[in-house]
Order: C-alpha cells, then structure tokens, then sequence
C-alpha cells in the first residue's frame, strides 16, 4: 500500500472482525427459517476480508483468510456437489435433501444435505469475492 | 452382471495402464494379456443363450445402459478380445523401454472397453454413447505421436469426420425411436419402419453414421491417413475392431431396415464402390501400412455390399468375411509393424529378400497373405467362396459379382506384394542389416494367422460357433451356414482363378505399372473428397475468425451493449405480439417515503450517468443499490433486501479498489456518443418497464411461488421459502450458479496477475 488507510478504519476493523464472522454464521444459520443463508453470510465474510484488506493491505486479508481463495472455491464447488449428488448414493433421487438430527450442548439440532449445500454456496462467494478483492488491491502495489 | 464385467474390465485396466507399463518383462504382457484373455475365455464358453444386463438411468427418457449378447455381439467381441490379447502382448514389444507405452495402453484398453460396450449395446442410447467413445479412442491413438503435426491433423480429421457421421446417426435413431417409441433394440427392430413415412430419413442418417465410421466413399480418405497412429492401434482399430462398428450398424439394423429397394440400391452401391475404389488405390502406394490400409477400406466396402444385397446366403458370407478379414489383416499389420521395428522402413520398393533374417516375421506375413488373397485352406477362401456364391445371380447380384471380382483381384496382387514380394529374392541393402523382431511382436501375429487357417479347416466347427449365429442375427432368422472348399466349376470358382491369374501378372509387374495407375487415379483437386473436407474446415475457420473479431473485441462497454441488444430483440418480438394493449400501469396510494426512495433511485441514476467524476460515479451507484434495497425493504422482501445490500457494499469496496489508478477525471465524450448511450439506455430501461407492467399483469394462480410457499414448510422443513428454493427445490440451478460464479472469480484473478506476470518479463 502506498498510502496508509484512515486511523478510524485501522482502529475499528481489528474490533469489527470478529463481529463480522459471528454475524455470518448467524446469518448462515438461520437462513433455513429466517431471512439469510450461505449466500448472504458468504458475502458478510467477504466484506470483512474486503475491510481488512482495504484497511491492512492484501497481505493482512490472505492472512485472515487463511488458505489461498482457490482453494475455499474448489472446497465450495466439491462440498455442494456432493451434497446434491450424496442422494443418489444412498438411492434417492438426485439433490433430495436428506436430514438428521444431532444434539450439540444439549439442543437438537437439525442438519442435512441442503445445509451442507448451503455452505458450499458461502465457500464459493468468500473465495470469488476474495479473490478479486485481493486481485485488485495487489494490483496498487 | 458378466456382460458389465466384460464392458466395465478393460476401462480398469485402463485405468491402470502406466503402473502396469512400470512392471517388467514378461509380468507386463501377462497382466496386459490377463483380461482380454479371460474375457475371450468367457465368451468362448460363454452359454448359448442370449445375456442380458440392464443398469436404468433416466428411465422417463428411455436412457438405460442395456447390454445383450446374441451372435453378431458375440462374434464382435470375440475378435475385439481376441485381437485386443494379441495387441496387449504386442505393445510392450512394440514400446520397448519408452515410458509413453503406458499411456498408449490406456488408450487401447479404454478403446477395448467402448468397443465391447457398442458391440453388446442393447438401446441404441447406450449404442450411441459407446460408439463416439471409440471415436474419441481414435483420435487420442491417430493424435498419439502428438508432436507431429500431420498425426494432429489427421486425428481430428478421422475425429471431425467419424463424429459428424455419429451426430446424423443420432437424429436417424432419435426420429425411428420415436416413431417406435422406445429406444431398445428389440423396439426398433419389431417396429415396422419400412412402411413408415420417417424410412428414408432413417436410412438416409443411418447410413451416414455407417459410411462415415466404416471409411467408405466418399469418407474413405480418413483411414489411410489414420495410419499416422502407431502400429498396433492401427491393426486393432483401423482395421480389425472399430472401423467395423459401421458393418455392426448396418447389419444389427438389416432386419428393420434392409429388405426394400432403396437399401439394395444405397447399401450396395455404397459397398461397391468403396470396394473398387479400396482395391485400386491399393496398388497405387509403396507404403506397406497406407497399402493396408486401402485394402481394409476395400474390405469393409464388401461388407457392406454383402450387407446390402440383403439375402441368407449373403448374410453368411458378411459373417464369415468378417471373421476373416480380422484374421488376416491384423496379423499383416502387425507383420509391417515388425518389418519397421527390423529395417527402419516399409517402403516396399525398398524391401527385397527379408526371409532368411525375419524367418517368423516372414511367416505372419506369409499365411496372412495368404488370407488376404483368398487361398486354400484359410477362412478368407471360403469366405471370398460364399460372397461370390451369393452374387451369383442377375442384376442387381451381377453388379456385386462384378465388384466382388475386380476387388478381389486387387486384394491379391496386394497379398502378394506385402506377403511374397518383400521375402524373396536377392537380399536389398535394407534386408542386409535387418534383424528379426522380439518374440512379443510375432508370436500373437502368427497365432492370428494360424487360426486363419485353422478356421478354414475346421470349418464345420468355426460355422457352427461364430458364422451361423452371427449370420442368424443379420438375417433375423435362424440361418445353418455350410462351407466347402469344392463346389464343382461354378461361376465363383472361375471368378476366383481369373482374379488370381490377374493378380499374379499385376504383382510381377508392379513396378512398371504403379506410377501409371497412381497417375490414372490422381483426380484433380475439385474431384477428390478430401479436397472437399479441407474446405469445409477452412470454411468453419474463417466463420470463426469473422465471429471472434466481431463478438470478442474485448470492449466492456461493447459486450454490455450486445448482451442487452441481444436480449432485448429476443424478448421484444414475443412481446410485441402480445396483446400489449392490455398492460396498464397499476392504480395505487402513494406514501411519501415511497416517492422518496424513488427519487434516490433516479437521481443517483442520472447522477452516476452524467458526472465525470470516477469516485462521485461509484458513491451514485452505491445510492441505487440503496435506494432499490430499500423498495425490497417496503414490499416486504428481507432476503432480497439484505443480499442487495451486502452485494452493493462489495460492488463499491471492489470498484473503488478497481478505478484506484485511473485517474479520477472520466474523459469528456463527444456528443453523438451521449446521444447514442442515452437512447440505448432508455430503450433497455423502457423494455424493462414493459417486462415488470406484463409480469404484473400475469393472473395470480399461475405463479409457481404460491407452490413453493406451500411446500416449503412440509417438504423442506424450512420457513424461509427463499433460500429453501435456493438450496432444495432449486438445487440444480444453484449448483450451476456457483460453478459460473467461481468461474468469473478464477477469470478476474487470472487476468489481473496474467497481466502483472506479462508485464513484469
């Protein structure tokens, strides 16, 4: 970066960081029953990786991110592949959505192959979205 | 379940291929050899009746994989493992040490297995499939020696032609299936189609399919040229297995298709002529390989012509001439493969004197010659017998005997020129320094030819195995094929010592007749079909090259004017048609805060438009996302409203990171410009207008919403009907979304570090 981004921004965003990842997998949750889903929790995430890069440089977003952006989109595409295709190994017809339920701390909770696709559908728009975030913040330098 | 064993084993083996290729000496060939042995073993033994495996798939669509084994299918995979076992104990031989040979072997077995698949199809959906997987087999053995730039060319010249032919077999399939309708073979086949008005297109495409695969005129010139693939590819495919599934077709579908006038009149001339044809320009080449080559277009020109004459006698001798001429010609193939391993060359005119240092090679060539030419005691004999016998007749069959005649001089002066000519006399220099090839390349080759001879022998048995139930299932009825080698001085007898008498005076004088006959077959360019293929393509190519530059300018602003161009004369024309009279701007009560939010819309609108500040465009486009969230806000849609948002906040993070080097003046453009952009823009705003004021006007009950809205709850188990459509109802669509999705996020990072990488060499 050749210029430094603005105090107020370098002051919050550390702060509003993880605000952000909890209000995307709150988002991400509730999108079964209430305005949400992997979509828009996907694009939650991105705005964080956006504000940290914009705030820190692409160094510091590729830090947050962890693993490289191809990567959360190959892992997106494969989780929701398998998930529509998981149906037909178990002889249902393809992309039936399958549910369990499993008791976490207690609360039944209700998980099955439409959430699963859900979350290849977040990986895939955290990878896009980063990626061209990334793309062009690293083309200033 | 044996016959997905049989289908499913060879693309395992292929699988496998380069680890096995990595295991040494006689442990390759063995476990290359293993599975087609076995599978030979099986069908060898196999029960009389028929075998039938059935896997469904799309049943609504009548797509099920269907195998069946009657006797053509048998008679087929025996020589496709029969062969393919020679041809996997060959290879290693052939390769030697070099580590391609592992790929080449998966490409042979994946070629074994689509092979078997089309051969013992039973739905002719499953036959389809299977048979452009041999075809794409081909291309990758044709295109093996991929440095080579005429291997390339010929690859997807055999390709382009053979898919082509595949594509009108399809539509042929898909207008009988229909009028049957269902897509088995016993379908089709009990359904009377001759009488049907659909018969000549289904003939028509069918035997485009057939004449294509199988080489015959005027799509013969894709097989020599095929001779660019490696040695064993081409004795397996182009000339034993694959360029027969066209054969296969014709003679699977004989019983529908065949008994009129107008399958004679095509199915025979077709044959005929590709066999004249096949024959003479055989004489005409001095390269071993292409002169097989001609001579198996020939070949499957006589099948086809026994094929089309369309009577039992002739049924039995297409059976036994397949056989036959599988025999005969890999071994030959695999002999030349032998003799270039040995001399460094298959010029004959360079060949003189190999037997003294090739003895084994020279006996492969010997006794495949020997079929070839139609000698007592090989099957080819009793084959060439009965395809004569059963020409003999008037016209139509005299035009047959005639063609059967002339073909099967030529196909001996060639028997004599591979067979004969190369092993005697004096030594040639290349004789002198040749030495004979490893046991793998002549062992399996001999065997073949062997087993020519032996069929012919033993022919009460190899009619009663292989010829009579195949020749049963050409006929559609239950056929007992008799061969003899002395029918008393009959007219094919007399046919067969005149065209041997012929052959013989033509093989002597080779070499003084050859340029002559080349000369006399050279047409002028207009004439030859391949000509007329060069010309196709380089037509496609400047189609391409004049639709490239006019779509693909790389011109933002361009691509968004014709997608929206496009669009909007697609979507007008019906639109127009409509009854627009009918659409009306719904009456409705105003509220303040919605005419606010509107006018945020138009004014940060009209403001991204006209401002030539880049930084004020963005913040004016960031205010109509806001503004047009804030309507999904009002009418009650959260979803939409909130994926707006965070899509607009990223659009704006993204464009500002975007336009961070340009400078932040935009260029003043002239005025036809702003002219030309307000009119297009009000013209797309206006068809829009029209799209929402007719969806509006669309009667509540037929909206699907209402179905999802219902369900959502009690089949999805979700309240948010939204994303249950997202990630359940429409799952499919989602699954396509994202994929597009990622792809434009791959595109953008590739062209943005393509460039840097660009710039910074």
């Amino acid at each position: 970066m050749r210029t430094r981004a603005s105090l107020i921004l370098r002051t919050t965003v550390p702060v509003l960081l993880p605000l952000f990842f909890v209000f995307a997998v709150f988002i991400f949750m509730r999108g079964h029953n209430e305005p949400g889903g992997g979509f828009s929790a996907g694009l939650v995430a991105s705005a964080a990786f956006a504000l940290t890069t914009v705030a820190f440089g692409p160094e510091a977003g590729r830090r947050a991110l962890g693993l490289a952006p191809r990567v959360y989109l190959g892992a997106g595409l494969l989780v929701a592949g398998v998930s529509v295709a998981l149906p037909v190994a178990m002889g249902e017809a393809f992309g039936k959505g399958l549910w369990t339920s499993i008791t976490v701390l207690g609360r039944e909770l209700k998980v099955g192959t439409p959430l699963a696709f859900d979350l290849g559908v977040l990986l895939v728009v955290v990878g896009t979205a980063a990626g061209i975030v990334f793309a062009f913040a690293e083309e200033r330098d | 379940m044996e016959l997905f064993a049989l289908v499913g084993a060879p693309f395992l083996v292929a699988a496998a291929a380069p680890l096995i290729w990595r295991l040494r000496g006689p442990l390759r060939a063995a476990a290359f050899v293993a599975v087609p042995a076995a599978a030979f073993a099986w069908l060898w033994v196999a029960p009389s009746g028929d075998e039938r495996a059935e896997l469904p798939w799309v049943t609504e669509l009548g797509l099920r994989l269907v195998f069946e084994l009657d006797g053509l299918s048998r008679l087929f995979a025996l020589l496709i493992t029969g062969v393919g076992a020679v041809i996997a104990a060959y290879t290693p031989s052939y390769f030697g040490k070099k580590r391609e040979g592992g790929w080449f072997a998966a490409a042979v077995f994946a070629f074994m297995g689509s092979m078997l698949g089309a051969v013992c199809a039973a739905n002719v959906l499953t036959l389809f499939v299977f048979w452009e997987l041999t075809s794409l087999a081909s291309y990758a053995l044709i295109g093996f020696r991929h440095t080579d730039a005429s291997a390339r060319e010929s690859a997807l010249q055999a390709l382009f032609v053979t898919t082509a032919g595949g594509l009108a077999m399809l539509a042929g399939l898909v207008l009988w299936g229909q009028a049957a309708g269902g897509y088995d073979l016993a379908d089709l086949l009990s359904f009377d189609l001759r009488s049907h008005h659909r018969y000549p297109a289904v003939l028509a495409l069918v035997l485009a399919g057939a004449a294509t695969k199988s080489a015959q005129v005027p799509f013969h010139f894709w097989l020599p040229n095929a001779m660019a693939a490696p040695t064993p590819a081409s004795a397996y495919l182009h000339s034993a297995t694959m360029v027969k599934l066209g054969v296969y077709l014709l003679a699977r579908f004989a019983p529908a298709l065949g008994g009129t006038e107008a399958w004679t009149a095509a199915v025979g001339t077709l044959g005929g002529m590709t066999l004249v044809t096949g024959a003479v320009l055989a004489l005409t080449t001095r390269d071993a390989k292409r002169l097989l080559a001609y001579t198996t277009v020939g070949a499957l020109g006589a099948m086809l012509l026994l094929v089309g004459l369309d009577t039992p006698g002739a049924a039995k001798a297409a059976a036994a001439f397949i056989l036959a001429h599988a025999l005969y010609k890999a071994p030959l193939f695999l002999a030349v493969g032998a003799i270039e391993h040995g001399t460094g060359t298959r010029d004959l005119g360079e060949l003189r004197g190999l037997a003294g240092r090739m003895p084994a090679t020279c006996a492969v060539a010997a006794l495949g010659a020997a079929g070839m030419a139609g000698v007592p005691p090989t099957i080819g004999f009793l084959a060439k017998e009965a395809a004569l016998e059963a020409a003999d007749g008037p016209f139509p069959e005299a035009l047959a005997f005639a063609a059967l005649g002339v073909g099967g001089a030529g196909f001996a002066a060639a028997a004599a020129l591979v067979g004969l000519l190369p092993w005697l006399g004096r030594a040639s220099a290349r004789a002198r320094s040749a030495h004979e090839a490893p046991v793998g390349m002549w062992a399996g080759p001999l065997l073949m030819a062997a087993a020519g001879a032996a069929a012919g022998l033993l022919h009460p048995e190899t009619s009663l195995r292989l010829v009579s139930p195949a020749a049963s299932a050409i006929a559609g009825e239950t056929l007992q094929a008799k061969f003899a080698f002395w029918h008393g001085w009959n007219a094919p007898v007399m046919a067969t010592a005149a065209s041997l008498v012929a052959s013989a005076a033509l093989a002597v004088r080779w070499d003084a007749l050859r340029p002559a006959l080349a000369a006399a077959t050279a047409k002028p360019g207009r004439l030859r079909p391949e000509a007329w293929y060069a010309a196709a393509l380089a037509a496609v190519r400047r189609g391409a090259a004049v639709t490239v530059r006019a779509l693909q300018h790389g011109k933002l602003r361009w691509y968004i004017a014709t997608s929206l161009a496009a669009g909007l004369a697609l979507a007008l024309l019906p639109m127009l048609r409509s009854d627009a009279a009918g659409l009306s701007i719904p009456k409705a009560e105003w509220r303040v805060y919605e005419l606010a939010v509107c006018a945020l819309i138009v004014v940060g609108a009209l403001g991204a438009a006209a401002t030539r500040d880049r930084i004020f465009a963005i913040v004016c486009l960031g205010a109509v996302g806001l503004g047009t969230t804030l309507v999904y806000v009002i009418f009650s849609a959260p979803d939409l409203a909130l994926t707006q948002l965070l899509v607009d906040t990223l659009a704006v993070i993204v464009f500002v990171l975007a336009y961070y080097h340009f400078p932040r003046a935009l260029p003043q453009p002239p005025r036809r410009t702003i002219l030309r952009d307000a009119a297009f823009a009000a013209a797309v705003g206006g068809f829009v207008t029209l799209l929402l004021l007719g969806a509006s006007a669309q009667p509540a009950r037929e909206r699907i919403s209402a179905v999802f809205a219902e369900r959502s709850l009690t089949e999805a188990f979700g309240r948010n009907v939204v994303n249950v459509i997202l990630v359940d109802f429409r799952a499919l669509d989602t699954l396509g979304e994202i994929a597009v999705l990622a792809a434009a996020g791959v595109g953008v990072y590739g062209l943005l570090k393509l460039r840097r990488a660009r710039e910074e060499e």
